[in-house]
């Protein structure tokens, strides 16, 4: 009998019937996620409605010797929810109830499947003027569990930080089904921030399956403007000088000349033709002193050549500024068959010139590029259309992603802001790392799940070159992941 | 081997005269009564790298240390061979005013380095008002600072780290970047790690430009569930105050004949704080004080005080507080709804003829400081029962009850951490992990599973 034959029944056993999907087609789907990059056949794929059957579902795996894979909505693009080996899949759709929400205490309890926006619908619904801050790109359909995982970003991580900094306590199924809490609603805690190691860790280190997390007042005012720049240097600049100022926006976003131009053509913002770069960035706090702010962004972004900034004056205008941004990436693959999103971050001073480099590499290779970056986070993301249809054209891919990683590690910063490292850099991640710190992260993997059942096969670099973006274009003629 | 056979085989293997086995030198670096046998002053992280692998070879037991400020939490040492001392790594490699971070070594006071950033007109806001302490005790023991609500706790600061791993290697985790996700959150986990899974060598951090404006409210009343509920009331509102403070007892008494300090009358204190904006900082002290003297305040005092200023008022009420006397300091984490029947708990609790207490709530953190004084005659062990009890009602809430300082004898019979339950075991299976040969503050933390 086969892995699959001798699980499932003891898995609908456990779970009910319609908790396990195994059906050739269901299985498919699961092979992938809004990565490039295809996936193994998996065992199967349970749908969880609690803490106690994950603890069944992960001890019934270890039992079996059987690798587990937690997965969200899967719109991971770095491949981290993508199976390598028999794999279980452990999906948390049913897992999404929001059980507590305490403004006393600036937190709110979920489990792993609430939607990020159903979250914050739901916290607006209740009219405390409280809200949850993290907002990734994908907040529309990713959940929090697939944020934890991730340790997510967004457009407000200046001010307000990325996931980690709103994530208070986890609870977490460890590889042998232990059911352990870490952190918890109080800040003051003794001992390690296991909470912190974990979010981000990729589903690597155990399951998570309810999440603490804080919860921070409305603020009273929020302004959102426009300051169109000659070029990407001068608006980096820009922010540079706000930032040294004293001054901390909610957020500093940048878009490039070519950018501009796509998003301009489903999006009427009106960016002009002459304008190089776009920053567009959000004030907020309380209204006291809002207007001198105002003027003072206004005159460092004039002292740096800006041709022309505005205030939106409207709910409608602010919304247009920010859908520009937010569609940027659905505008982009609209171009062509595949987009390739890189991310990557860089001391926020040099951000100009790391954008410089991003072009310059990829124009070496005959690749168009447009940027999109957090720029108040150094946090880049050059967008590369590829047809992977082309095989030179998907190396030249692949040997820019690499080149623009190495660039951004030697300019002292990461090969990753906030989408993680997945299998598509794995090899890149020993950029950044030596031999000797490698093996200190994976002492803490040997620690938590010592046989390697959790998401294995992720982060750490492997022999061959894994995130080849050619790989994965193989892989759509049935090839698959080494 | 002798301490000075000790210091002299330390000497020969890092090529330079850095320790010293000389009884008066040591002196100062006992823990709980028990003496190292060498103290190890290393000049480079590379130094701090070989000794580990040294003590490794050897099989000594490693103490890190900085001031010693936050050494009395610890549990007593089984094995102490070596004080390593970091405080001669003390230089800025880099202060990047315009990325807005500084990479400092772990010795460097935080007195020091507030002095370094404001002469750039920048703050790192962990570090106000303990001067003393060092970058490294910081992170050991992942202290916030008073005005953690406005700024956030070292997790919410840190960038990156050096640090030199038990089995000698010299490591880099994180980069001078605000979003790194590349690997393991490893400077995470070094936070609160009591020195237990390697030094800290130097360490990165997002510093802040000094904020236009400060300004500071105390407010009295009369008993403990006044001043929380004021301070609930600030916390739901959409006022963004940087510290909202609960002190009672001596602390009440101390910021009392702090000088030139008009402490409006009560049993209880909340002071509270706002950096920004100067009109922000001006609209958010008239609105706070109506909250305040809504909320039953006997009177709000405002002082235009520096952020250092307040922080060592604080500090001061905390912890100057007869230090020449025994003392006992529990720290307890709960809810910020918690804090006032948790305060209030101990108190009772704790309250044994002969001592005085005072107490320091971080209302936001949910962290109270309960400093119990007495004559020596008190004899402290036999608080054991009552530190028993408030750990399981605080158990029962969901928190936690720490033993920031005590005599050797109530340590030795309650223990300093209490049950951490399943994350400990996590913490111990790290350390194993990551320390195998136990080389780091052996016994000092978790209980340790090689020496039973």
């Amino acid at each position: 009998m086969s892995k699959r034959q001798i699980l499932v029944p003891q898995l609908q056993r456990l779970l009910g019937a319609d908790a396990v999907l195994h059906a050739e087609a269901d299985r498919f789907v699961y092979a992938y996620d809004a990565s490039v990059f295809r996936g193994t056949d998996v065992l199967a794929v349970v749908l969880p409605a609690n803490t106690e059957q994950v603890a069944q579902v992960v001890r019934l795996a270890a039992r079996h010797d059987v690798p587990i894979i937690a997965r969200g909505a899967g719109t991971g693009i770095n491949g981290g929810a993508v199976p390598r080996g028999d794999a279980l899949v452990i999906e948390f759709s049913r897992m999404n109830r929001i059980l507590a929400v305490e403004p006393d205490n600036r937190l709110a309890v979920m489990e792993p499947g609430v939607v990020n926006q159903d979250l914050k619908a739901h916290l607006s619904a209740l009219g405390y003027g409280f809200t949850y801050v993290p907002d990734p790109g994908s907040q529309v359909v990713s959940t929090i569990g697939g944020n934890v995982g991730n340790n997510a970003g967004g457009m407000h991580c200046l001010k307000y930080g990325v996931t980690a900094n709103h994530i208070l306590g986890l609870q977490v199924v460890l590889a042998d089904g232990e059911v352990v809490e870490v952190g918890g609603g109080s800040a003051t805690r003794p001992g390690m921030d296991l909470t912190g190691l974990l979010v981000g860790s990729e589903g690597t280190l155990g399951v998570v399956t309810r999440i603490t997390m804080r919860i921070l007042p409305l603020p009273e005012t929020v302004v959102t403007q426009l300051a169109l720049f000659p070029d990407v240097s001068a608006a980096a600049n820009a922010v540079s000088g706000i930032m040294a100022a004293g001054i901390l926006p909610a957020a500093l976003e940048l878009l490039d000349r070519r950018m501009m131009a796509l998003v301009d053509r489903f999006v009427h913002v009106g960016y002009p033709e002459h304008a190089g770069a776009a920053l567009i960035i959000e004030l907020d706090g309380l209204a006291d002193g809002m207007d001198r702010e105002l003027r003072r962004v206004a005159e460092i972004c004039n002292a740096h050549a800006a041709l022309e900034i505005k205030t939106a004056q409207s709910a409608a205008e602010t919304e247009r500024l920010w859908l520009s941004r937010r569609a940027a990436y659905g505008v982009a693959a609209s171009f062509s068959p595949t987009v390739y999103v890189m991310d990557c971050t860089v001391p926020r001073n040099l951000l100009a010139q790391a954008i410089a480099g991003v072009i310059e590499i990829c124009d070496a290779r005959g690749l168009e590029v447009v940027n999109l970056a957090h720029a108040g986070d150094g946090n880049l993301h050059p967008l590369i259309p590829v047809d992977r249809a082309n095989a030179a054209q998907a190396a030249a891919a692949t040997e820019a992603h690499h080149e623009i990683m190495a660039m951004c590690v030697a300019m002292g910063g990461s090969i990753t802001g906030e989408h993680g490292v997945g299998v598509e850099k794995q090899q890149e991640l020993g950029l950044m790392y030596d031999a000797d710190e490698l093996a200190g992260m994976q002492a803490v993997k040997r620690a938590l799940d010592p046989d390697g059942r959790c998401n294995p096969h992720k982060i750490f670099p492997l022999r061959g070159n894994v995130g080849d973006i050619a790989v994965g274009a193989a892989s759509l003629d049935g090839g698959r992941l080494p | 081997m002798s301490a000075c056979e000790v210091a002299a085989v330390v000497d020969a293997a890092l090529g330079a005269s850095l320790a010293t086995g000389d009884p008066v030198a040591l002196e100062p670096y006992r823990l709980d009564g028990v003496a190292p046998r060498a103290l190890v002053r290393p000049q480079t992280p590379e130094h701090v790298a070989r000794m580990l692998a040294l003590a490794a070879e050897r099989g000594w037991a490693v103490v890190p240390w900085g001031r010693g400020h936050g050494q009395g939490c610890g549990d007593v040492p089984r094995r102490y061979d070596v004080a390593l001392s970091l405080r001669r790594l003390d230089a800025i490699p880099d202060l990047d005013a315009d990325n807005l971070t500084v990479t400092a070594e772990a010795g460097i006071s935080l007195g020091e380095l507030t002095q370094r950033l404001g002469e750039r007109h920048l703050v790192l806001p962990l570090a106000l008002g303990d001067g003393e302490r060092t970058l490294g005790g910081l992170i050991a023991a992942n202290r916030a600072g008073c005005k953690r609500l406005l700024y956030g706790d070292p997790r919410d600061l840190l960038l990156g780290l050096r640090v030199a791993l038990p089995n000698g290697a010299l490591v880099r985790y994180g980069r001078k970047v605000i979003k790194n996700v590349a690997g393991y959150d490893m400077p995470k986990l070094y936070l609160g790690s009591q020195g237990l899974l390697g030094v800290v060598v130097e360490a990165t951090f997002k510093v802040q430009p000094l904020p236009d404006r400060e300004g500071v409210l105390i407010a009295g009343f009369s008993g403990g569930p006044d001043a929380a509920r004021a301070a609930q009331a600030l916390f739901r509102s959409a006022l963004g105050p940087a510290c909202l403070m609960l002190l009672l007892g001596r602390a009440v008494q101390s910021l009392r004949r702090y000088p030139g300090l008009d402490v409006p009358e009560g049993r209880a204190v909340l002071v509270v704080a706002f950096d920004g904006r100067s009109a922000a900082v001006q609209r958010q002290m008239a609105d706070a004080g109506r909250v305040l003297l809504a909320q039953s305040a006997t009177g709000v005092a405002e002082l235009p005080a520096l952020a250092a200023e307040t922080a060592a008022m604080l500090e001061d009420a905390a912890h100057g507080l007869h230090p020449e006397q025994p003392r006992v300091v529990l720290r307890l984490g709960v809810l910020p709804t918690q804090v006032a029947d948790a305060m209030a708990q101990a108190v009772g609790t704790m309250n044994v003829p002969g001592t005085s207490f005072g107490a320091v709530g971080d209302y936001s953190a949910g962290r109270i400081d309960l400093l119990l004084t007495g004559e020596p005659h008190i004899g402290w062990e036999r608080l054991d029962g009552r530190i028993h009890e408030l750990r399981r009602a605080m158990g029962e809430r969901g928190g936690s009850v720490v033993l920031a300082a005590a005599p050797r004898s109530l340590k030795a019979k309650v223990g300093v951490w209490g049950d951490l339950q399943g994350a400990g075991r996590i913490m111990q299976r790290i350390k194993a992990q990551l320390d195998p040969r136990q080389v780091l503050s052996p016994g000092r933390f978790l209980p340790d599973p090689a020496e039973g």
